[in-house]
């Protein structure tokens, strides 16, 4: 497949075109007896704005899912576009372009540098978009964690690091939050902290967020909730009446 | 093989990049070894096989009745052999060609009991005729002379032709010094011949010296030396010299004393960089088997059996590196010793590849790589099952980094310079091993650049700051001073009358043969200066001033008064006037009246034998120099650019070993470097792909772990270039002698080039971590947990 630049950038999709569009994507790892199919053929719109969970068991393609729509990932087949990008024939130097203008990472693991505090962990994000340090306190504060900002994330529990990820991931305004599990490694409480600050960010920041999780009870919070089987969309659903996250309980 | 012991390799392999680099540097430190120890037991051997084989003098007498020191020495308990002769200097010529030659006496028969010569080709002395001349190897190579050439040297009633009978070696002469305070000289300007006494008789009086010599048995007592010398001085001898002291003897010595040196020093160096090399690699690889080491011991493993598996890691890398090493150190060892034997003129090479030195070799590399796995091993077989098998552990607790701390404003820069800043304390033994690596190779190359700027600027100092003549006149006979103006031909601008005489410089017990050298008190020919740099004037009478060196010889001070010796019962009693600073030698200085009075000249006109000229600025020296000894009288005009341009000669060698010693800095730096770097990105992976996944461009994050690595090489460079100094000032200093004062010099320059050239080694050794970012799998970040 041959790579190339992404096109002019654009600030998004007109308002009648969706945010995310996959278009018949299909992944394969390694070859021959050893092939993976990890998609086979995904069809999927997502508008703006829009709380989207996606469940499925292990191996289910769920992460390679995410990866794809992250720009972390090429397609083996198929179209992706993403705030009028085309991702399936980007260039590495465009991709790197795109997820730091565009998207929001939420690892399961967090992934916070270590020997960075909370602040300097959001701010180091904040300078590589061109934003002040303030707004990187201001994110933080967003999220709760305005008296935890000069703390290592040693010193910090699991749902305060993921709440960092969640500020490190919105500080630089993307339309997209993807969050991996985010909750996969955080128990009850905590979970649930997570998860509201998810929402916020997409209902009071207006933006789309792809949260992919094998835990079902959280799919009651979403706008909509994607069923991935073995590499394929099997069930796509709108939820007329989302619960709040300081509701749900697993 | 065992499961584990497969696993062991396939690690290996996994890390063959490292593992490669780790055992390089081990073979390197072994190698460098055998080479350097066996090359110092097999010149050694080479030296002393010859020294026995010719009888060379454990001990040489010089003035007093030799003939009756050498019988009376003979019957010393310790004394094998004594023989005495006569040595003189003189002018020769071959063809147009004119220099300076030692005509050492030999018996009729050619053959003395002590100082033998060997015959490389032509025929020893033919004992009925006494008209023939051994030619030392070195000159004959020098001037193309072979057995049956002609030579004519300078008598006392003109010039002798003498017929070359043989080219032959001498164990006195293996490295051709005039004296120990001239070590180095050209041999188309000094050279040695042997001929009968008879010729040397002939030669100008006051140009011959009467010596005594004596050679050991093998199981001489420690004290035969100081019997013999306590005799000889006893009974009028001027001065002694053993066989550490003569010249020939103690430059080899110093030369070949390195490399006993080296076999201690880069061992050292190369293993410590490659054990900590080891210890770093290993600990990561124990972090990431975190999981697995808990699975072992759950399963019944004990702690030994996991120590053991580690530690053979260390041992792997240190004995694959060891059997490389000494195969290559044991071939290298023979090599050096030929070319070295060879370079100069050794007639006899004995090669030996001592057992001892292979086995020592052998053992070396385990030795390092076991003490340098044995930690983190202990620490493996330390986890518990149940605290290695939760997976790997979080990251630990971050801190300010001790620049924040001493320097708070630092807190206000970019957070990805903090980011650097403070990933340096995060592996404390991964950083402390890139600095110390980095020290090392700064001071390995430290310590060799300074060398080379030491001997440059010390040969400056000499030829163009101590002495200003151009070249030097020796004329047949003793002449007015007054006559020497016959020497001021086309292209001089200057002559001075020049009267050296060898002396022996005596406080109490403390005595030092050298030359005493007469000039005018205002001479413009030589600069007399102490070493902080005042200007000193020789004394118009009764007073000396002596080469810095001598006064820890003589333990003398200014002001003190000391005997000065110049033979035949010419004595005087000068007062030190000062100590001057020369690089080469260790002469003493008087003025001409006082150097023309200890010689025994009388009478209202002074003769001197010898003049010094400066030329006119952009003279044809070539020219100048034919135009001098066609000047009725003279016997050898001999240019001393000669040797400055000689000793600069030399310091082709120097390049040759500074250019080693730079690749294998190199080397050891990239080995270090490169392990401790590809280990910091893999233990990062992760965390590098969670800021790529965030956006960061991989230009950047290489930029990131680029930052991180220059400030530890810089951190490094401080204390290696510090090191490398003090190293360098030691190093020299051990070469220190009477025969070369070598404080150290270092340029300016040579620091900012050490460091650049560490610094791009450095930057160089990152380029296979920072590609590998580039190879980093992304979907890391979303599927594992940062370690």
């Amino acid at each position: 497949m041959s790579h190339h630049p992404l096109h002019a950038v654009v600030d998004g999709p007109s308002p009648d075109e969706p945010l995310i569009h996959l278009d018949a994507v299909a992944k394969q790892y390694g070859s021959g007896e050893a092939r993976v199919d990890a998609l086979r053929g995904v069809d999927l719109s997502v508008p703006a704005g829009q709380f989207v969970v996606v469940l499925g068991p292990s191996g289910s393609g769920k992460t390679t899912l995410m990866n794809l729509i992250g720009g972390v990932e090429s397609p083996t087949a198929g179209t992706i576009t993403v705030a009028g990008h085309d991702l399936a024939s980007a260039d590495d130097k465009s991709l790197t372009e795109y997820r730091r203008t565009h998207l929001g990472f939420v690892f399961q693991f967090f992934n916070l540098i270590p020997t960075l505090t909370a602040l300097e962990n959001v701010a180091l994000v904040a300078e590589l978009v061109g934003a002040p340090r303030t707004r990187a306190r201001d994110v933080l504060a967003e999220v709760g964690l305005r008296d935890r900002a000069d703390h290592f994330p040693a010193a910090m529990s699991g749902g305060e690091q993921q709440r960092v990820a969640i500020a490190r991931a919105l500080v630089k305004e993307p339309a997209v939050l993807l969050a991996d599990e985010p909750t996969g490694s955080l128990d009850l409480d905590t979970g649930r902290q997570v998860l509201a600050a998810l929402h916020r960010a997409c209902h009071d920041g207006g933006r789309t967020v792809l949260l992919v999780t094998h835990n079902s009870a959280i799919a009651a919070t979403a706008d909509r909730v994607l069923h991935l089987g073995s590499g394929r969309l099997e069930d796509d659903q709108l939820n007329p009446r989302p619960v709040p996250p300081e509701e749900v309980a697993w | 093989m065992s499961i584990l012991g497969r696993t062991l390799w396939r690690d290996a392999r996994a890390r063959a990049g490292q593992f490669i680099a780790l055992t390089v540097t081990v073979a390197l430190g072994v190698a460098l070894f055998g080479a350097s120890y066996d090359a110092f037991g097999s010149l050694t051997a080479s030296y002393r096989g010859l020294y026995d084989r010719l009888a060379m003098a454990d001990l040489i007498a010089t003035g007093g009745p030799t003939g009756q020191i050498a019988d009376e020495g003979r019957r010393l308990d310790g004394v094998a052999a004594a023989s005495a002769r006569t040595v003189g200097e003189t002018a020769m010529k071959v063809g147009d060609h004119r220099q300076y030659a030692r005509i050492v006496g030999l018996p009729s028969d050619g053959n003395p009991a002590v100082d033998k010569v060997m015959v490389l080709s032509g025929t020893g002395l033919d004992p009925t005729r006494s008209d023939q001349a051994l030619v030392e190897q070195h000159l004959a190579g020098a001037l193309g002379l072979e057995p049956g050439a002609t030579v004519d040297v300078a008598t006392a009633t003109g010039w002798a032709t003498l017929h070359v009978a043989g080219i032959v070696a001498s164990p006195e002469y293996l490295w051709p010094a005039r004296s120990r305070q001239e070590p180095i000289v050209p041999f188309d300007q000094w050279g040695v011949l042997f001929a009968t006494q008879k010729v040397v008789d002939e030669l100008p009086a006051g140009q011959v010296e009467q010596q005594a010599l004596f050679v050991h048995t093998t199981d001489a007592p420690a004290d035969t030396d100081a019997r013999l010398r306590e005799l000889a001085l006893g009974l009028g001898a001027s001065s002694t010299q053993t066989l550490a002291e003569q010249p020939s003897e103690a430059t080899l010595n110093e030369d070949i004393t390195g490399f006993g040196e080296m076999s201690v020093a880069f061992p050292v160096l190369f293993l410590l960089a490659a054990g900590l090399g080891v210890s770093v690699l290993l600990s990561r690889l124990i972090a990431q088997q975190r999981s697995q080491i808990g699975v072992l011991r759950a399963s019944g493993f004990a702690r030994s059996r996991i120590r053991r598996h580690y530690l053979s890691f260390g041992l792997a890398v240190g004995i694959v590196g060891s059997v490389l090493g000494a195969v290559v150190g044991a071939l290298a060892a023979a090599s050096i010793t030929r070319l070295y034997t060879a370079a100069i003129s050794v007639p006899v090479t004995v090669i030996e590849v001592r057992p001892l030195t292979v086995a020592i070799g052998v053992l070396m590399g385990p030795i390092a790589g076991g003490i340098a796995a044995y930690l983190p091993s202990a620490r493996a077989a330390r986890i518990e099952p149940a605290e290695a098998m939760r997976g790997n552990v979080p990251a630990g607790g971050g801190r300010l980094s001790w620049a924040e701390r001493l320097v708070p404003p630092l807190r206000r820069l970019p957070v990805r310079w903090l980011a650097a800043l403070r990933d340096l304390g995060r592996n404390p033994r991964r950083s402390i091993s890139t600095v110390i690596g980095v020290a090392l190779a700064a001071m390995l190359v430290l310590v060799s650049w300074g060398m080379i700027d030491t001997v440059q600027i010390l040969l400056g100092q000499q030829f163009l700051t101590v002495q200003h003549q151009d070249a030097t006149v020796q004329l047949m006979q003793p002449r007015p001073v007054d006559d020497l103006s016959r020497l001021d031909v086309d292209g001089v601008s200057a002559v001075e009358p020049e009267l050296s005489t060898p002396v022996t410089l005596i406080n109490g017990g403390h005595r030092y043969a050298t030359t005493l050298t007469g000039l005018r008190p205002d001479t413009t020919m030589h600069t007399f200066a102490s070493s902080g740099g005042t200007a000193l004037t020789l004394p118009a009478s009764g007073g000396v001033l002596l080469a810095t060196p001598l006064r820890p010889i003589l333990d003398v001070a200014v002001g003190d008064t000391i005997e000065v010796d110049a033979g035949s019962g010419h004595t005087a009693r000068l007062r030190v006037a000062g100590f001057t600073e020369e690089p080469l030698g260790a002469f003493g200085y008087a003025s001409l009246a006082t150097v023309s009075a200890l010689t025994g000249q009388s009478g209202p006109t002074m003769t001197v034998s010898s003049a010094l000229v400066r030329f006119e600025p952009g003279a044809d020296r070539a020219a100048v120099i034919t135009r001098l000894t066609g000047v009725e009288g003279v016997a050898v005009a001999l240019d001393a650019q000669e040797l400055y341009d000689l000793a600069q000669k030399f310091m082709g060698l120097f390049y040759v070993f500074a250019g080693v010693m730079l690749a294998l800095g190199a080397v050891m730096a990239f080995a270090l470097i490169f392990v401790t770097m590809t280990t910091n990105v893999s233990e990062r992976a992760v965390e590098l792909a969670s800021l790529r996944t965030l956006g960061m461009s991989r230009p950047r994050v290489s930029r990131l772990v680029t930052a991180e690595n220059l400030i530890l090489i810089v951190v490094g460079l401080v204390p290696g270039l510090a090191l490398g100094y003090a190293t360098a000032a030691a190093f020299m200093s051990s070469f220190s002698s009477d025969l070369f004062q070598f404080d150290l010099r270092i340029r300016p320059a040579t620091f900012v080039i050490t460091a650049a050239a560490i610094l791009a080694v450095g930057l160089v050794s990152q380029v296979p971590a920072l590609r590998s970012i580039g190879r980093i799998d992304l979907g890391l970040a979303t599927r594992q947990r940062a370690s």
